[in-house]
């Protein structure tokens, strides 16, 4: 019951922190509502019992890379791009498009194969486990392959950066 | 149901009183042992002298008080209190407002993965000594790290000063730099105990190295250790990395923050070094632990042992972890009155040319050596 109610409070308040987010015209207040959807998010990870994620969702998401954009925000002058015209002449195309590819991925999850299915993952055996050690388990042995290439495409990512930033090494 | 929740709360008070406490007393430290290595008397003015008849004995009793300086926490923060509430013109309001207190917010909720005791066992309840008893505990407290960021970014980009603004770009980058050296040293310490529960890496460095070591961090990991206090000192953003704040002529952040809010700002700091005080001692110097003490009781490595009642274990861990606490509280605040500053190019050199790349080397050189380990 208790975990029914956290649940319904984390996605509303999640879903309305997306909203706000993506209606300010204020980029500052549009990033701490982001800070506050990354949050609810980490809630609905705690509430599956995957406290690991939960920790580097507000990490890495908020910690980093949230405060890299933020980073970008300080930079610009966030008064008079509030004052800019939001509304673009293909607005309504374009909400139509993101519109179905929306109702395509809701009727996907509903539909689709892995609706409804369980992971090997049980409550029971992340609290015997650890929940560190049950990611950590998967993670270097099942799916060891795409975990390194996730590494060499940061990797890639980081050197690319670099050489762009920096012309004259 | 509803007694493990008030025991929760209990502990998170008792985990609070003592962090204000300490971080509130800083204030005073601060005065006295900048005067001591000052050769200077500090504060010893503040405080009160009672003219009614009736009262009046109790002067002399008071005369030590004030010279020591004892007043003078409690008069700064009247005077803090007291100021006029004040937002800069032309900033915004709320998100001004907001930044002392986001900042205080998360410098604060790291502390409840800090474990401050073993296992109290009380009316046949098991009590963990620590607020949260969280399996990510290390993640936990630097993800609380991160979003102190924010507290520093708003309060920059609200003031509507250029000063406040590029103070904030510095703190930002600075904080950001030093937490991939501090991420990266922990990763030792990691690896040794085999675990991210704060609670279980103290309860790893009870064992002993050779039968009489206390396996500690700062003894299998010294680098690792260096590595830590200094990136952590870093993370404070007190001299010498004090580039962001620099209260005294480049200006930093805070800047326009005044009363009450500035208050926060100062706590904020000051927690902030109680954190990495707290941080240091649980991941390298035992936490709670006390030499060669078992739950048992004393066992010496030459065979003598002392039984000791399960209350005063537990009453000589909490201590020792205070004694911990605010040994590295003085040493942080006698490195903040020793040195220099750093200029802002050798400090982002000092951060990713020198000690990221070293971090990194003692993650290799810690994973040869326990493969070394078990091979033999």
């Amino acid at each position: 019951m208790a975990e029914h109610l956290f649940f319904l409070y984390f996605a509303v308040a999640a879903l309305g922190c997306g909203a706000a987010m993506v209606t300010r015209s204020n980029l500052l207040h549009a990033a701490l509502w982001m800070l506050a959807f990354f949050v609810h998010m980490a809630g609905i990870f705690l509430l599956l019992n995957a406290e690991f994620i939960a920790a580097l969702q507000v990490m890495v998401y908020a910690g980093a890379i949230l405060i890299l954009y933020l980073f970008v925000i300080m930079l610009l002058d966030v008064r008079e791009l509030a004052k800019v015209r939001q509304r673009h002449a293909s607005a309504t195309v374009a909400s139509l498009i993101a519109g179905v590819m929306g109702a395509i991925l809701v009727v996907t999850l509903a539909r689709g194969t892995f609706a409804g299915t369980h992971g090997s993952a049980t409550a029971a055996l992340l609290a015997s486990q650890g929940n560190v050690e049950s990611v950590a388990g998967v993670l270097f042995t099942t799916y060891l392959l795409p975990f390194e290439v996730a590494s060499l495409i940061l990797l890639v990512a980081m050197v690319g950066a670099i050489l762009l930033a920096k012309r004259r090494l | 149901m509803w007694m493990d929740l008030a025991i929760k709360a209990g502990l998170a008070v008792v985990m609070m009183l003592i962090v204000i406490n300490i971080a509130g007393i800083h204030s005073w430290v601060e005065r006295k042992q900048s005067a001591v290595i000052q050769d200077r008397w500090g504060a010893n003015r503040a405080g009160f002298t009672l003219n009614s008849p009736l009262w009046r004995w109790l002067n002399p009793l008071l005369r030590p008080i004030i010279y020591l300086g004892l007043f003078q926490p409690i008069a700064d923060l009247l005077k803090l209190v007291a100021k006029e509430n004040w937002s800069p013109v032309g900033g915004m309001k709320w998100l001004h407002a907001v930044a002392p207190f986001l900042y205080l917010l998360f410098a604060f909720a790291g502390f409840a993965a800090i474990p401050f005791g073993d296992t109290l066992h009380v009316a046949g309840r098991d009590i963990a000594l620590q607020v949260a008893s969280l399996n990510v505990g290390f993640v936990f407290i630097f993800a609380m790290a991160g979003l102190g960021v924010y507290g520093i970014v708003l309060s920059g980009v609200s003031s509507n000063n250029n000063y406040a603004f590029l103070g904030a770009v510095r703190g930002v980058s600075q904080m950001i730099s030093y937490e991939v050296t501090l991420g990266a040293t922990v990763i030792g310490i990691v690896m040794v105990y085999g675990s991210l529960d704060m609670q279980e890496i103290v309860r790893g460095q009870g064992a002993l190295l050779w039968g009489w070591l206390p396996k500690w961090g700062v003894f299998v990991q010294p680098l690792g250790c260096i590595l830590f206090f200094t990136a952590a000192l870093a993370e404070t953003k007190r001299i010498p990395f004090d580039l962001p704040e620099g209260e005294s002529e480049i200006i930093g952040y805070f800047t326009e923050y005044s009363g009450t809010k500035f208050g926060m700002f100062l706590l904020a700091d000051f927690v902030e070094t109680v954190m990495v005080a707290a941080l240091t001692t649980t991941l390298f110097f035992g936490g709670w632990q006390f030499p060669y003490l078992q739950a048992s009781g004393f066992v010496f490595p030459w065979g003598a042992e002392v039984a000791v009642g399960h209350y005063a274990v537990v009453a000589i861990q909490v201590v020792s972890f205070l004694v911990k606490v605010i040994a590295f509280c003085w040493l942080l605040m006698t490195i903040r009155w020793t040195l220099p500053r750093f200029r802002y190019d050798q400090l982002m050199d000092l951060g990713w040319k020198r000690m990221l790349p070293v971090s990194l080397a003692n993650i290799a050189l810690t994973g040869l050596v326990i493969l070394l380990i078990e091979a033999l």
